[in-house]
Formats: C-alpha cells, structure tokens, sequence
C-alpha cells in the first residue's frame, strides 16, 4: 500500500486529472487488497483508470482516503474472474521499490536492526546502478529494475547462486545481491579464483573495466561507483578483522577469506540473537543475507504483498476494465510526457503536431522577437486548420484547441488592447469552451451519472453563482453542452444527474416549481425563506401601495423571467404577498388581508 | 381605530368617501388584490372573512337581505370599484358567499343554483327576538297575524324587520314555532300565511 500516493481532489471529490492525463475508466465499489489481505482502509471506493494512474477514492471519506499508484509501477496484471461469492479482482503486480524492501527487510528483523546504516548505503548504492540482465531463457535483455523477464516472465537469476549458499529470495535479490556482488569481488581476488585484475567486472557481460570507467566499454552498463566500492571493500575488511576477535560462538578459524561466507552462513544460523546484536554493523550484506534465508518464508510472502495489489470489483466491471488497463499500460502514456512549460503550451502544441521538432534558433534582437512571434502565429493557424479540417480531427484536437482557448484568454487579460466590451463577449466564448476531457459513458460506465453529476457540479457552480444562485435547467443544459463540445449529453442524463447532488453531498440542487419548472439552485439559494424574504422586503421598500411584477423582480434581482415568477408564487404560497390580477397582468403587493381588521 | 388609520395609510391606500347613503366602505376595499380570488389559503380565509364582514355591514346599512349574481349585483358599488378599476367576478363572489354560508351568515337559494342568496346580517334568533318584543309591546299576543302585517304593516313601519325578505321571516317563525312560542296558519299566498303568538312566549 506504501506505493500508492495521497491524490488531489476537486471539491466534488473527483480526481484532479495531471498535464495530459485523461480519465479512462471507472468503476465504484471496488475494495484494495494488499497482496492477498484486505486492506482495512480501502474496502469500498471509486477507482478510476487514467492514462498515467489507478485512482482510489473511498466512498465513506474521500478527503483522507483517497489514494494513487502510478502505472508505471505495474508490470504485471492477471484478472480473476470471480467465483460463488468471490468477487472478480484484478491483481497489479509492482515492480518492488527498494526503499519498500529495505523497510520489510528491517521490520522483519529486529535483531538486526544496528546494521541499518550500512544497510541503507548499499541500498542506495544497488539502487543507483540496478545492472541490466539478461535471461536465462530467452536471453531478452532487462531493465535491471525489473525481476522478471519482461518476455518470458522467467524470475531473474541470482546472479552468484552458484559460489553461495544462501539463495535470497527472488523479489529481495537486487538488495541483497548488491552487497553479495560486492564481497564477491575480494574473495574471488583472494581465493585468486577469478581474474586477479584490478578492473571492475561488468555486471552485465563480466567484461573487466578499467576502474576508472563509468560505464562499461562493451555493453555501456552502468558500473559501479569504484570509490564507493572501494569504501565497501575496506568496511567489510573492518567487518571480517572484528568478526576474527569475537569470541568462538563463530567458527572464524578459517584463514582464507574465500571461506568466510560459507562460514558465517552455516554459523550465523546458531548465533543467539544477543550476538547478532553485538555484531553490529559487521558484515552487514552477508548478515542481512543469511538471516533473511532464515525468515524467507515469511519474507517472500510479505514481499509478495508487497509487490502485489488486488481491486476487488464488488460492483462488477472488472472484465472491462481489465482491458482498459491492458490497454493503458501498453499505451504507456507517461513515457511521453512532455516537459515544456505551460505557459509555452502554444509553441509546444506547434512542436507536437509539427512532429519534427524545429530547432530552436537563438537569434537575439528583434529579429529573434519577429521570428518567434512569428513561428507562434504560424503554429496556432496550423493547429487550428487541422482542428477544423473535419469533425473526427475536431474530437482529436479538442484538448488542444481548449488549451489554445486558454491561452488566448490568458493573453487577453495581460494585453488591454481590445475594448472591454469585446474583450468580454471573446471571453465568455472562450470560457464556456471549458471541459477539456467530458465524462463519457465509455470512460465511467455505471458511474456515469455520478461522475457526470460531478462534473457538472464542477463546471456549472461558478455559472450558477453568477446568474444569481439559481438557473433554469434548460439554460444549464445548452452552457454544459456547449462546453462539453462534441461529447454531448441528452437531456435525461443531465436531469438523472442533477438528481443525484443530495447523494453526492454537492451544493446544489434540482429543484422543481409547482409550475413543473426546473432549476438549478445553489444550496444557500435553496432556502425558501432567504428568497421570499428578500421579495418581501423589496415589495416593502417600495412606495406605499406599489406592486410588483415578475418581469420588474427579475430585471432587479437579474434572473429569467420564469424563474422570478416561479419566486413570486413561492412567496405568495407562504402567505407573505398576495396577487392582483388585472388587465395589467399579474401583479404582487404586501399581504395587507392577511392582517387587516375592521 | 386609530391604529387601522395609520396602518391604512402606511399601505398607501386612500379612504373612500362616504356614499350618499351614509355608508363608508373600508380602505382595504380600495386594495387592488382585494378584487382577486388569493390562491393562498390563508390569505384566501382572510380576503373572505373581510368580503363578508363588508357585504353584511353594506346589507345592514341598506337593509338588503338577497344578493343576485347578476349584472347588477356585479356591477353594485359594492363589488365594483371604480376608483381603482377593479370588480370582483361572480366566481369570486360565489366563492364568498360560500364562505358566508358556512358560518351561517347567508344561505343559498335552493331552487337557485347557486344564483341567488339570501345575507343574514342579523341571525333569524335575534329576527324572532325582535319581532317578539314587538308583539308583546303591541299586545298582539294571542291573535293572528299574517305575515305581511309583520313585514309590510302598517304597525311594523319603523321597525328593523320592516321590509323583511320573506325567506328570513319564514326562518325566524320556524325559530319561534320550534321555540313553541308561535304558531303558524297556512294561507293562500306566502303573504296570507298567519301566525300566533301565545302568551307562553313572554317573558
């Protein structure tokens, strides 16, 4: 679970998408398991499959318990596909982390907890030089983070299991075999076995470097830093002198250093843990190995938790998500990130769709201006001709064409060269263009109407405030639509959605007049009593016996005609005005029969 | 009454003057939502209640006791405000009356659909009161009396029930008849029929 990160929320409790991420799936009901055990924090939740993530937003406290594992960690997934009362899950596979390791490592032994210094070095040291590998199998050559082979998923060797005893287990090996490759090196030089040079083998093809080389001069390995090795070296010496002066518990008779690890792996297993303790810092690699053989049972299998995360799909939708992902991950996204500024987006987006990247001529002066205003403008008109070439391009370029919104409206606000009036109308055309990737039913599935409830309270909030608290559904629907560009909704999905603010605990609400208008309302607008409270009032601050009317309310309080009607027949149905209907329409005046007497 | 003053002046609404007849009509006649039937409940039981304490003070006023949905009932002064231009509906009116009917201040024509209607402005127990007093004062007492001495006689002028609208005057002996104070004689006519007051009947 320590691989997944805290994400950010909007306030409607979605995910908040990074630069280029787009929403792929999502499902709800879906409860985390770690490795093979429920994880208690994550039982039941939403989880979304974007190009770059798996998310996890709890259902019952979205703010704490919201949660994202990047896909780039995955290597590995397998779909079950439920069974009786099981239900279907997706198992991730991770690539282990190695701080993740070190930590299971050290919590799983206490005893030796004293060696941790050292322990994190090498860890630090295998994690910067992770040498690449080659199958045994297939002979496919792998990322040395991997631990499986990526073609034939045959498990990485340990790489000296043939000289030592202790085989470590298979998800640990890169950690412990850093410190092994290590010691390896001494012993073969004095055992005088091997190659006596005082080269650096490659880890990848043995080639022997010089030890000055970086990099080794056949394959382009990574070696090993040769000063820090040489620290090593003369650490395990330190190491191996103290283990000579300790007392006979450990049979360290032998002379040749060729003989101590087999040595220590048969004695270590007899050291009572007060001994191991007293042995701090000693030849911590080999220590950390040989104790692990002991516990590698259990090892394995917290490791393989580790490495391991289940989503349970309580809901159903496992099969299509499945495929999603399958799909997500050999799409990898995040390999294609691009790095530029954001606020060079439109000379970036000009790069992007130009493919060959122009190079950049630095050319000073105001020719240098000219050019890049120049290559600027030549980029926008192309991106915009291919935009509009048809509607198919159009849907492809929509999160371009919104960035380039964007920026222009972003321009707008530095320059004050237009009117303000254009200014403003070029604006509102520009902000309503606003949602940049739509919940789809393809992407949310049986959510949809929820992410859609979501989505909508999102965009539409700021609109709503704006209109004064209150706008009639129609009217939200052609904003939303207009905004939502080509991935239009029908009018059913966006009532169905409106429905389901209550549920969702968002500050709106569907509301519907007697009259069978529907409006949307913020939360604070809701309140009957706030509204004809406010009517009253106004009637009251009119000149003595004056009326009011909808069209007057709505022209004052700046909403539609309908809806300023719709509050008048509130405020009336509450006894607070009372109506006069005359050739001269309907009109509202203080509610004087209620309290007249004569 | 005051208070009524300043509040009908806070409403800007004006005071109607006086018609000829005497009668003041209440400022709330000139208020424009008056003449609407109030979809509100409350507000509808309050606009009724005003409607027919206004209609029994203006039937008092004119000792009239029949209103007629007709054009010229719609068009009384009553329920048509010039001033303002404004005029209650039949509808309107009908819906009133109702409301009167209910609490006994008035009582539909039965053969009239709705169409004519009778306004108790005084209950035919205080009728039956009234027209006793007179009797006994008169010492007309164990003789017979037809109805049209009571209403239209020549004894009667001057009293309230002068006039009386024969449908209240027949209420009011059912009153005394039930009372065992009276007793009623069938004649040819509504205005030939007689009654008999006894002595029992005095106080």
């Amino acid at each position: 679970m320590d691989r997944w990160d805290p994400i950010q929320l909007t306030p409607s409790h979605r995910p908040v998408p990074g630069p280029q991420e787009i929403i792929q799936a999502t499902q709800d009901q879906v409860g985390l398991y770690d490795g093979r055990i429920k994880a208690e924090d994550y039982p039941n939740g939403t989880v979304y499959l974007t190009n770059h993530r798996i998310l996890y937003i709890d259902s019952k406290d979205p703010v704490r318990k919201s949660i994202g594992l990047p896909l780039r960690f995955i290597h590995g997934i397998h779909h079950y596909g439920g069974f009786m009362s099981s239900s279907p899950k997706i198992t991730l596979e991770l690539y282990p982390r190695p701080s993740n390791v070190d930590l299971h490592a050290l919590s799983n032994q206490d005893a030796i907890s004293g060696v941790s210094g050292l322990d994190k070095t090498l860890g630090a040291l295998s994690l910067k030089s992770q040498p690449s590998w080659v199958c045994k199998i297939c002979y496919h050559s792998n990322e040395g983070s991997l631990i499986k082979c990526a073609v034939c998923g045959v498990k990485k060797p340990a790489r000296d299991e043939n000289t030592h005893v202790v085989k470590a287990p298979v998800s640990d090996s890169f950690l412990l075999n850093a410190p092994k490759d290590l010691s390896s090196h001494p012993h073969n030089k004095a055992g005088g076995g091997d190659d006596a040079a005082p080269g650096i083998a490659c880890p990848a093809c043995t080639f022997h470097n010089d030890p000055f080389m970086i990099q080794c001069e056949i394959c382009q390995t990574e070696l090993q830093d040769p000063q820090s090795i040489a620290f090593m070296l003369d650490r395990q010496e330190q190491h191996q002198r103290s283990i000579r002066q300790l007392p006979s518990t450990i049979d360290v008779g032998s002379s040749s250093s060729s003989s101590i690890p087999s040595a220590m792996n048969g004695s270590a297993s007899n050291l009572p843990a007060s001994d191991v303790s007293t042995g701090k810092g000693l030849g911590a690699g080999k220590f950390l190995t040989s104790v692990t053989s002991l516990y590698s049972g259990s090892v394995t299998k917290s490791s393989e938790d580790a490495n391991s995360v289940k989503l349970s799909f309580r809901g159903g939708g496992s099969g299509a998500f499945h495929t999603l992902l399958k799909a997500a991950m050999s799409a990898k996204a995040w390999e294609s990130i691009p790095k530029q500024q954001p606020e060079d987006r439109t000379m970036a987006l000009a790069l992007n769709s130009n493919a060959a990247p122009t190079p950049v001529i630095k050319v000073g002066g105001i020719s240098g201006i000219m050019r890049s205003v120049e290559t600027n403008q030549k980029a926008t008109d192309e991106t915009l001709s291919q935009a509009f070439q048809d509607l198919e391009a159009l849907i492809d370029k929509a999160a371009e064409m919104v960035t380039l919104a964007e920026n222009i409206s972003k321009g707008l606000a530095k320059s004050n060269t237009m009117n303000n009036e254009e200014t403003a109308t070029f604006k509102a055309y520009l902000l309503s263009m606003g949602i940049a990737a739509p919940v789809t039913k393809d992407t949310a599935g049986v959510v949809f109407h929820k992410e859609l409830a979501r989505e909508l309270f999102e965009f539409i909030l700021p609109v709503v405030e704006r209109e004064g608290g209150t706008m009639s559904l129609m009217d939200v629907y052609c904003v939303f639509n207009r905004a939502r560009g080509v991935e239009l909704i029908s009018p059913k999905d966006l009532h169905t959605a409106c429905q389901l603010f209550p549920e969702l605990n968002l500050p709106l609400r569907l509301r519907k007049f007697d009259s069978g208008l529907l409006v949307l309302q913020t939360l604070s607008r809701y309140s009957n009593d706030e509204v004809s409270e406010s009517i009253l009032s106004r009637i009251k601050n009119l000149p003595p016996g004056s009326s009011l009317d909808a069209i007057e309310l709505a022209s004052a309080v700046q909403i539609s005609v309908v809806l300023a009607q719709e509050q008048l027949l509130m405020t009336e149905a509450r006894g607070l005005i009372c109506r006069d209907e005359s050739v001269n329409g309907l009109r509202f005046y203080d509610n004087l029969l209620d309290k007249w007497e004569i | 009454m005051s208070d009524v003053t300043a509040s009908n002046a806070a409403a800007g609404l004006s005071q109607s003057p006086a018609l000829a007849s005497g009668f003041q009509f209440p400022s709330i006649h000139n208020f424009p939502p008056f003449y609407t039937l109030q979809p509100t409940a409350s507000t509808w039981k309050n606009q009724a209640e005003l409607w027919s304490t206004i209609i029994m003070r203006y039937y008092k006023h004119h000792r009239l006791y029949q209103l007629d949905l007709d054009d010229t009932a719609v068009n009384d002064q009553l329920f048509n405000n010039q001033r303002i231009n404004r005029r209650l509906k039949p509808e309107t009116i009908q819906a009133i009356v109702d409301v009167m009917v209910k609490k006994g201040d008035a009582e539909w024509d039965a053969t009239s659909k709705k169409r004519r209607a009778i306004v108790y402005w005084r209950k035919p127990e205080d009728w039956a009161e009234m027209i006793l007093a007179w009797v006994f004062e008169l010492g007309l007492n164990n003789s017979i009396l037809t109805f049209y001495e009571i209403a239209h006689g020549e004894d009667s002028e001057g009293q309230e029930f002068h006039n009386i609208h024969p449908t209240v005057l027949q209420k009011t002996m059912e009153v005394l008849v039930r009372r065992g104070i009276a007793a009623t004689f069938q004649g040819a006519t509504f205005e030939e029929m007689g009654v008999k007051f006894f002595n029992a009947g005095a106080k």
